[in-house]
């Protein structure tokens, strides 16, 4: 018996409620979201495509320091250590720049 | 949903309801007026395989419901700045006593009780919709539907003898 009194003071109360006009602004057009979503549709299209192309790249550059690296070792055998460090330095900038790419 | 004039048919039936829906859950209306949008560009960004116009409503409000969720969410973040804007009475006219009081009056529900009553009431969902929307489980809806409904009844009770606020 209560929960239909509630039941019927609720329900008025909310149409009551659903019936007040909210103040907004005027909803966008509908043209203006479509067109909106097409651009991301694309964007994400576009993503999808370059991905791979752009994992490409990256090995490109790490095979292209780690070769570069051997190669000034390999020239250099009156300075191991200097090779070495250049080695671990061209490493650790090439890990740095795969983490700021790959977050980016 | 394929093609520009069947998106605006769906638009024109369903963004006002949308947005009363959100701003009445969140008693804001810019932020609401945002999740609108999202909402629909997610809609149109992934398009769900739903042809049947009341389905693809649903799932929009589903969507909604979620953008609801996170906005919250972030909103309990920055709740020591926010915590009045949670209830800020953007959403209605505040020279009208009666409207603003109507809107504080559903701000005494806790958010979600808030989106079921909406729902139920408004949107005339029933439990299976609404644990959709929501994404809770049917018999949980019952549960929680009852409860809200109480709380809000007693608070109008209470409100029309005068006696304060629910606990």
């Amino acid at each position: 018996m209560s929960d239909e009194r509630d039941e019927e003071l609720v329900a008025a109360w909310m149409r009551e409620l659903a019936a007040l006009p909210v103040e907004t602004p005027p909803l966008p057009d509908p043209a203006y979201i479509w067109w909106k979503a097409h651009l991301l549709r694309q964007w994400d299209a576009q993503r999808t495509v370059i991905a791979p192309l752009e994992w490409g790249e990256r090995v490109q550059v790490a095979t292209g320091l780690a070769g570069a690296a051997v190669l000034l070792v390999l020239s250099s055998p009156h300075l191991p250590t200097i090779a070495t460090g250049v080695l671990v330095l061209t490493a650790a900038l090439a890990a740095g720049w795969w983490r700021q790419s790959s977050t980016g | 949903m394929t093609d520009e004039s069947s998106f605006e048919a769906f638009y024109r039936q369903t963004a006002a309801p949308l947005r009363a829906y959100v701003v009445r859950v969140i008693g804001s209306v810019a932020p609401a007026d945002d999740i609108v949008q999202d909402a629909y560009l997610r809609l149109l960004r992934a398009p769900p395989p739903i042809r049947d116009p009341v389905q693809l409503r649903a799932y929009l409000f589903r969507i909604a419901s979620n953008l609801i969720h996170d906005y919250w969410r972030r909103q309990r973040r920055e709740r020591d700045l926010s915590e009045r804007d949670m209830s800020e009475p953007n959403a209605v006219n505040p020279d009208i006593p009666l409207r603003l009081d109507m809107a504080r009056s559903f701000e005494q529900l806790r958010p979600q009780q808030r989106q079921l009553m909406w729902l139920a009431y408004v949107e005339g969902a029933d439990h299976r919709e609404i644990a959709a929307a929501l994404g809770l489980r049917e018999r949980s809806v019952r549960v929680l539907l009852h409860r809200a409904r109480r709380k809000l009844a007693t608070f109008l009770r209470q409100r029309e003898t005068g006696s304060g606020e629910p606990r």
